[in-house]
């Protein structure tokens, strides 16, 4: 196995990538699939997204828009702890035949360079973790 | 020589707060802590070893030893008078969960983006 830190997902939805995008962009579409925030489509705009807290979070992201190419790339920053630790979230779409296809990627700030460590060999020491994470305490 | 202390709970050293993740995600932004991991992946290795692969100081070799057994990453084991560090992969699980948690979280967003373009 190996451990995912970059986080990569992918979703197709059998909608024009216009309207993918509105729905991204937009702070009523952003509440009904995501969270209550006051977003707005510009960047430098700081925002915070409203939701429950759980275990494990607190309740809030505080955001910034870092980039907006409609209706292909929107990147925010992303706070969602007290320690302050920044994410950045980016929103990516494809056009497709079917539809359009959405990429999301979820990255802490020093990610390449987990990455970079994993490549340099831990994976294969990895076994452990393995059975850690199949058989938590 | 002192006994072993696994974690340095005195007031010595830069004052960072402990709570939660980011100790991982900090002990391994720093290239030469990187490495010194790298090297440790072969196997336990003695203080004056890492020293000798670095163009730095004892002193500055300990200090980002300290981090890595701080945010669990390495071990030390004292075995007459010398220091023997070890790697401790399973730390990195800390980093893992936060991958696991924020998946599910998106997950749920995503699909719930789907209902949300076919109810328009």
């Amino acid at each position: 196995m190996t451990v995912n830190l970059g986080l990569v997902l992918e979703a197709e939805y059998a909608h024009p990538v216009e309207k993918v995008w509105s729905a991204l962009t937009t702070a009523e579409d952003i509440a009904a699939w995501l969270m209550p925030n006051d977003f707005e489509p510009s960047v430098g705009k700081n925002f915070t997204l409203h939701g429950t807290p759980m275990p494990g979070w607190r309740g809030w992201a505080n955001c910034e828009v870092l980039e907006l190419h409609p209706p292909h790339r929107m990147v925010w920053s992303w706070v969602a702890a007290d320690d302050g630790l920044k994410t950045k979230a980016t929103f990516e779409l494809t056009r497709l035949h079917t539809g359009t296809r959405l990429t999301l990627r979820h990255e802490g700030e020093t990610d390449a360079t987990i990455a970079k460590l994993l490549s340099g060999g831990w994976p294969a020491r990895l076994d452990g973790l393995t059975v850690l994470l199949a058989h938590p305490e | 020589m002192a006994a072993e202390a696994t974690r340095d709970s005195g007031g010595r050293g830069g004052a960072r707060a402990r709570s939660g993740p980011p100790d991982v995600f900090h002990a391994i932004a720093d290239p030469k802590r990187r490495r010194i991991l790298d090297l440790l992946l072969g196997g336990e290795l003695p203080v004056h070893t890492l020293v000798d692969e670095f163009d730095v100081s004892f002193a500055a070799i300990s200090q980002h030893l300290r981090v890595l057994r701080e945010a669990g990453l390495v071990t030390r084991r004292i075995e007459g008078r010398e220091h023997l560090y070890g790697a401790r992969p399973e730390a990195l699980v800390e980093v893992h969960e936060w991958t696991a948690r924020h998946r599910e979280f998106w997950q749920g967003g995503l699909d719930r983006l789907g209902k949300h373009l076919d109810g328009q």
